[in-house]
């Protein structure tokens, strides 16, 4: 065997678990056709949040006077944005071949062909086929934006949120096609960079997994914006009209007509199986690998992780389900716990997330408490200068369990830590209760969210 | 100053004790050396005495208490003198005195109104000591013990989440008894309950008799004993003619002399502590990891009393005639099924004898006494057939078992003993 374990995928997922397994003393390759970094790094959570951050720079300078600074003139560079961007792409991901190169890692820059569960072909650098043999597989080809079958989605107008991260001229009227996670994310983008965004989204509800209570809170913000989102909106077909084009969709039993200058597609994303037909693996209903809790797939020694295998496209699950596929074949136990993943929307108000919705706690528990505390009840916020949003906490009423933690309002995203790692190491609400949080940080919310589920709220009445 | 009165620790292993009776009341005058109160520790019951002169100022834990050792119980003081708070005891265990005992608290600056509800904990000084060194919060043990009272042991044993000790304290799972699935062998919730939903099926915990008092010790020295002491166990048959004769023999006379009928177990008891001091491997404690080789042959004779199983001792057993076995091992047989054992009548043994004979058992392998390394099981004698010069004879034959720690002695020392007991049992005219 040339390796004892060969990664497919260099996504945050792949190169996660090289890492680790190189990490436990095995002989490591990582075959990667595309960028280091995969989607995340180049194509997602990286570059989206550079662009996002740009805007927020724009906003805060254009609201500097709330602040007591004058500032003029502020306005956008779009081409400065997307250079900022790729700079933070180059740094990442020749940070990530740094470590995979300290790890002594074989990289493979080219596509795997996977010929059976021990052998996989890639071309070397002269473009010459290679067999390589490893003892244990793990399968990181991440998932490729999904086209739905429309007519006029092959148009040079309608791109996909890959493309979307290098735009320089931006349209006055931009469509997104779905109202998921990405899309939401870029109809704030877009919008902040000054575009006329109108969200189409199929479904009856935007986000349906995520807190009603919460939701309706971001899109309220997003409309206040002059977002537009249209739910139970079903796309039927993009003609070339001058300028632009249109979008011809069903919206409340009516035929409408949009006009835009750029379409969007951000319906989903589908788990990329390239190279993987000879191993015939047992796949599920959204095409993806089906693995069990060792991320192991039908095939003994074979490995999926993230989002190949369908489930929770997120690239901290990718991660988590990389290390354990990793330890798993390392011959280590492991075991992916998905109870406690984070989900995270990075606009503004920017929403988090962890465990159950009021409604899922209610069913599965029972009795439960709900306790709220909003960041107008926070200092810090009010010196950062944005009181938008609250917590929403949900305790089992029988034992305190955090069945549920829901932010949004400022740095969620980044806050929603502390409810992951409460749910993980199975703290109580007395726990984090009673968990001293500096003061001033906007981190005390949850501390005063848990005091209010506790009937003991001190900074809210 | 008013002088505290503590719960005396009594013996190496007490940790706690029962407030059974207040003998003095608040402002009664009391001369030092003068009984307070009474107390019963895991073996005995005891008298506690006035450390100092004066007036029983303050009673901080009324009857049934049951309060760790070296705790204030009460004060004494000068008539009128009043006990300052930080005095008063740290903590008392028994939610029945809690109008006069403070509790103990654990914080956390919420104290919630629902279920959820911080709760009070009791806890040993001991325990309290390592939970306030190592940062563990008392609210969050599950005391391993009937009396709730939270011991060091449960602080070493706790490697489950706080979710996990809520629900396993409010459902009564003993967390030892379950496999943590978390990161490192940590019990989750999940855990318990897939382990409880099998516990659930019966559904009849109140059928269950929580072990307390002796049941309780019983159960934790026999846990202990099997645990550590690697048992092995051998037998043989003895031929009792030889002390039937003796018996008869010395009957009425030592009948005449104590007023007591002598017994197969006196005499096997004044045989045995011969073999012990001629076969001193086994007249041994482990102890510390070491074997302590004991000067005295000290021998307890397990009781069955009727709240369990009681082992008085007869110390120096090597040095009593017929006559004092017989006087001293039936006061101690009568002290232990009346609860009038002193401490020193429990401790310091080296051997035990166990008889279920009466019962018509033949034969049982006992479980040390810890830390003693033998234990002797001696059986009924009865009437069987034994090959004797190639005709078969009708003998009164006992069967002797010896359990003993494998760590302390090996199989031939143990044997060498225990032929020696018969040796002497089937020719006692070796024991002059």
């Amino acid at each position: 065997m040339d390796y004892d374990i060969l990664v497919l995928g260099g996504g945050i997922g792949g190169y996660v678990a090289a890492i680790r397994a190189a990490k436990g003393g095995a002989k490591v390759a990582l075959v990667e056709k595309n960028h280091i970094g995969g989607t995340c790094l180049n194509y997602g959570c990286i570059p989206t949040k550079s662009l996002i951050r740009s805007a927020e720079v724009l906003d805060t300078v254009k609201n500097a006077s709330d602040f007591g600074v004058k500032a003029t003139g502020a306005e956008l560079d779009l081409e400065s944005v997307i250079k900022r961007k790729d700079n933070i792409v180059k740094m990442l991901t020749e940070g990530v071949e740094g470590l995979l190169n300290a790890n002594q890692i074989t990289i493979y820059n080219s596509m795997g062909n996977v010929k059976d569960a021990r052998t996989v072909e890639v071309k070397d650098s002269s473009g010459k086929s290679l067999d390589l043999t490893t003892n244990k597989l793990i399968i990181a080809t991440g998932s490729v934006t999904t086209i739905p079958n429309i007519p006029g989605v092959d148009l040079p107008g309608v791109i996909t949120s890959k493309e979307v991260l290098n735009i320089t001229d931006l349209p006055e009227e931009v469509c997104i096609v779905g109202g998921g996670v990405i899309g939401l994310e870029f109809a704030y983008i877009l919008n902040a960079f000054g575009a006329k965004v109108t969200v189409l989204e199929l479904l009856p509800e935007i986000l349906p997994k995520a807190e009603r209570e919460l939701v309706n809170y971001l899109l309220d913000s997003f409309r206040e914006k002059g977002i537009s989102i249209l739910t139970k909106a079903q796309v039927n077909a993009i003609e070339e009209s001058e300028p632009g084009m249109n979008v011809m969709f069903y919206h409340n039993d009516e035929e409408k007509t949009l006009q835009s200058g750029l379409v969007l597609m951000a319906v989903g994303r589908e788990p990329n199986l390239a190279g993987l037909d000879a191993l015939n693996l047992k796949r599920n209903s959204s095409k993806g690998i089906i693995v069990n809790s060792s991320m192991e797939t039908s095939l003994p020694g074979v490995y999926a992780i993230g989002d190949v295998t369908g489930g929770v496209q997120l690239a901290h699950v990718a991660t988590a389900q990389g290390i354990v596929a990793a330890e798993n074949a390392l011959g280590e136990e492991a075991k992916f716990n998905s109870n406690s993943i984070p989900y995270c929307i990075y606009s503004k108000p920017e929403m988090a997330w962890v465990g159950l919705t009021e409604e899922e706690a209610k069913e599965k528990y029972g009795r439960i408490k709900v306790g709220r505390f909003p960041f107008t009840g926070s200092g810090k916020a009010m010196v950062y200068g944005d009181t938008s949003g609250l917590v929403k906490m949900i305790i089992d009423e029988k034992y305190g369990e955090i069945v549920g933690l829901h932010l949004i309002g400022p740095e969620a995203t980044n806050m929603i830590a502390e409810g992951v790692l409460a749910r993980m190491l199975e703290a109580t609400v007395i726990e984090l209760a009673a968990t001293i949080h500096p003061h001033p940080t906007l981190s005390e919310v949850l501390m005063e969210a848990a005091h209010m589920t506790l009937d003991q709220g001190i900074h809210y009445i | 100053m008013a002088v505290e009165i503590l719960m005396p620790k009594m013996g190496m292993t007490m940790e706690e004790g029962t407030i059974l009776k207040w003998v003095k009341q608040i402002g009664d005058e009391i001369v030092k050396g003068e009984v307070v109160l009474e107390i019963q520790t895991d073996k005995v019951k005891m008298d506690v005495e006035a450390p100092a002169d004066g007036v029983l100022l303050k009673i901080v834990a009324a009857e049934g208490s049951v309060v760790p050792v070296n705790t204030p119980i009460a004060y004494i003081g000068e008539a009128g003198e009043t006990v300052a708070e930080e005095e008063q005891p740290a903590s008392v265990a028994d939610s029945s005195s809690a109008e006069t005992a403070e509790e103990v608290k654990t914080h956390g600056p919420v104290k919630a109104t629902s279920s959820v509800d911080s709760e009070k904990c009791k806890a040993t000084p001991a325990a309290k000591r390592m939970a306030a060194e190592k940062g563990i919060d008392l609210q969050n043990i599950t005391p391993g013990s009937t009396d709730g009272m939270i011991r060091v042991k449960d602080l070493d044993a706790v490697k489950a989440t706080p979710l996990a000790q809520k629900i396993a304290h409010d459902q009564g799972i003993d967390l030892s008894a379950v496999k943590g699935s978390g990161v490192h062998g940590k019990i989750t919730k999940e855990d318990l309950l897939s382990d409880s939903a099998i516990r659930s099926s019966d559904d009849e915990q109140s059928s269950v008799t929580p072990l307390a008092g002796l049941r309780k010790v019983i159960a934790e020295r026999m846990s202990l004993s099997w645990h550590e002491a690697p048992h092995a166990f051998i037998s043989l048959e003895v031929d009792m003619t030889a002390m039937a004769n003796l018996r008869s023999e010395i009957l009425k006379d030592l009948e005449e002399k104590t007023g007591n009928k002598v017994s197969y177990n006196h005499l096997l008891i004044k045989v045995v502590a011969r073999a012990l001091r001629d076969n001193p491997a086994v007249n041994a404690r482990f102890i510390d990891n070491g074997i302590d080789f004991s000067e005295d042959v000290n021998i307890g004779v397990a009781v069955a009393a009727e709240e369990g199983l009681i082992v008085p001792v007869l110390h120096k057993a090597d040095k009593l005639n017929i006559e004092e076995v017989v006087l001293n091992t039936n006061e101690l047989i009568e002290k232990a099924r009346n609860g009038e054992l002193v401490l020193k009548e429990l401790e310091g043994g080296t051997f035990t004898i166990s008889n279920l004979g009466m019962f018509g058992i033949t034969m049982f392998g006992p479980i040390l006494n810890p830390p003693e390394v033998g234990i002797l099981g001696a059986g009924k004698i009865i009437d069987s057939p034994v090959v004797e010069n190639g005709n078969i004879v009708v003998k009164p034959i006992m069967t002797l078992s010896l359990s003993f720690d494998h760590r302390a002695l090996d199989g031939a020392q143990a044997s060498l003993f225990l032929s020696r007991v018969r040796d002497l049992m089937e020719s006692p005219a070796k024991l002059l």
